[in-house]
């Protein structure tokens, strides 16, 4: 399936995670997403985001590893690349306890 | 074992891991195609008071590629639903259950069934039927006394002539587990073992050929769907020509999880999330048990058939082959003599074709079930070829040919996709060992390569209907006392 994520969305996924709130200035800069892409007929298990609808208020997960960050929300995956944001979500926790 | 506890990751996961695969025009209704696809390994009847059941967080497919192309045209697709009536009492049942609504029962799983059918730029999704009961697991004379009718209230008709089962089973698959799991020893023929043993370590001294299968007495949870075969083929016809590529079909199944999963804590909910991802697949029986090596175990269930080819030097020259003449020594000396080549100059094409592409036109007098070049690890199926009329009972006796299939001259019988009394054991045995390397090859097989076995077979009777496996064994009576009257 072939799903392109809108700039818009990503930046809409991005805030409702709130831990990236003070990244909003940097979101301006995300222009590096990702298409989602793989072969139409050989990935049965992707078709599953047919069972749900969209889930904006589902908790949004990043994977964040060097300039890359993945974000996981629903059944969607949305992959970034953007070091400045990446930089600022690593100095944010860094150090940081509950 | 055919692909349970299989692979490292997936052995730790068992209501995601596939045990078995089946798919085989319907004995009953031969207008249809059965496919079933087995979860949880090795279930314990007696396995409460949290008895086994599907996954709530696995999506279960069944998959079809119709067009020859490696690639899935149909899916189907399961997800199920758990439900507590009373969480206050830690009683899976809190008195007999009479029928698929009795308030006694507590602990109940529904599920949903989706068609996705795939096209060249897009899906359609289509859901056959939400809400659908599984049957209660067999616990006991007290909990379950008439468990038959309980099963049979869980056959459900989804109209379209499509009716489906989502349950426990009985086992059907039989193996000797703990002898060829000790040095690849087949009871049979254990005399003749490099490494000998005292009789008096014989399972049962008074015939120690007799195989013991290790799946005896347990239980599996089934996925089982019939559709009219006009549903599987590319152009919705009736298929009744065998020499006709239309009439084939792959079928593989698989079970996939969410991406992230994140654990509950005392404080906060646990949560899944992100697309689904394969974590475990089946096409051909035994493939990454014994044919796939230690560490290409895990991204085979990763992967999609379609990308096999990446595999394919394990399919040419398979370990299993390479060990029978070290293992049995003499015992094999045409396949020792061959062994002796270098394998670029021996591959297999007799097991490429099986596993792999399908047997093509040409090999066997009025058969063929060959999906083209695309390298996939399917179940192929001939679906113009009837059932056999001398298996319709789905019991035939032990030694009866019908059980090794093809090789026993039945072409509805496995590899011709796999019913559920078929001994895929024996058979890819004897392929391995060069039993079916002639039809490629100017090679004579050696005896014992047609007569090798592990002297296993079912346990319990399979039935003659729709789901066709074994009734589950029950709780109460279930026993690992070897000295108990019904161990």
């Amino acid at each position: 399936m072939s799903e392109k994520i809108s700039r818009r969305s990503a930046i809409k996924a991005l805030g409702v995670a709130g831990v990236a709130l003070a990244a909003v200035p940097y979101l301006a800069k995300v222009s590096a997403l990702e298409e989602m892409s793989g072969p139409q007929k050989s990935s049965p298990a992707t078709s599953a985001a047919q069972h749900s609808a969209d889930s904006p208020h589902e908790p949004l997960v990043l994977f964040v590893k060097g300039d890359k960050i993945l974000g996981y929300r629903g059944l969607n995956e949305i992959p970034l690349q953007d070091a400045s944001l990446a930089g600022m979500l690593n100095a944010k926790f860094n150090g940081a306890t509950r | 074992m055919t692909s349970h506890r299989e692979a490292p990751s997936i052995s730790r996961d068992p209501v995601a891991d596939n045990t078995d695969l089946y798919a085989f025009v319907s004995p009953d209704a031969p207008d249809t195609v059965t496919m079933i696809s087995n979860f949880v390994p090795l279930e314990d009847p007696a396995g409460g008071p949290n008895f086994h059941s599907f996954g709530d967080d696995v999506l279960y497919g069944i998959h079809v590629d119709n067009d020859a192309d490696g690639l899935t045209d149909i899916s189907y697709q399961f997800r199920f639903t758990t439900t507590f009536q009373n969480p206050g009492t830690f009683l899976y049942n809190t008195g007999p259950i009479s029928s698929l609504t009795d308030p006694n029962w507590n602990v109940r799983q529904t599920y949903s069934v989706t068609k996705v059918t795939y096209g060249v730029e897009d899906h359609e999704s289509q859901t056959l039927g939400t809400n659908i009961p599984c049957p209660p697991v067999n616990i006991g004379p007290r909990s379950t006394p008439n468990y038959s009718a309980l099963a049979d209230a869980a056959v459900t008709s989804l109209g379209d002539g499509v009716t489906v089962f989502a349950g426990q089973r009985g086992e059907g698959f039989y193996v000797d587990l703990g002898s060829i799991f000790d040095l690849a020893a087949l009871r049979p023929f254990q005399a003749a073992h490099l490494i000998k043993i005292p009789g008096s370590d014989n399972y049962d001294p008074s015939n120690p050929s007799a195989g013991v299968s290790g799946t005896k007495g347990f239980n599996v949870h089934s996925i089982a769907i019939r559709v009219p075969k006009t549903h599987l083929t590319s152009d919705g016809s009736t298929p009744s020509d065998v020499m006709s590529a239309k009439s084939v079909i792959g079928i593989w199944t698989s079970a996939s999880r969410q991406r992230v999963s994140m654990q509950a804590s005392a404080d906060q909910e646990g949560h899944d999330s992100g697309p689904f991802t394969q974590v475990s697949r089946l096409g051909m029986p035994l493939i990454n048990e014994v044919v796939i090596p230690l560490g290409k175990k895990d991204s085979w269930n990763l992967s999609s058939p379609h990308d096999d080819s990446q595999f394919v030097s394990y399919y040419q020259n398979p370990e299993v082959q390479n060990l029978l003449p070290i293992l049995y020594p003499g015992v094999f000396p045409n396949l020792a003599a061959l062994l002796t080549k270098a394998p670029s100059s021996r591959p297999r094409a007799d097991l490429v074709a099986i596993l792999l592409t399908g047997i093509p036109a040409g090999l066997i007098p009025g058969f063929q079930n060959n999906t083209g070049s695309v390298l996939s690890d399917y179940l192929r199926l001939n679906m113009a070829i009837p059932p056999n009329p001398a298996t319709s009972g789905n019991n035939p006796g032990s030694t009866d040919p019908s059980r090794v299939g093809l090789l026993g001259g039945d072409l509805a019988g496995f590899p011709n996709g796999r019913r559920v009394f078929d001994n895929v054991t024996a058979v890819e045995l004897r392929a391995i060992a060069g039993a079916t390397y002639p039809l490629v090859a100017a090679y004579t097989a050696d005896g014992a390569s047609g007569v090798l076995t592990d002297g296993t077979t079912n346990d319990v009777p399979y039935l003659s209907k729709f789901p066709y496996l074994a009734l589950p064994h029950q709780g109460f009576l279930h026993y690992h006392d070897p000295n108990s009257p019904n161990a």
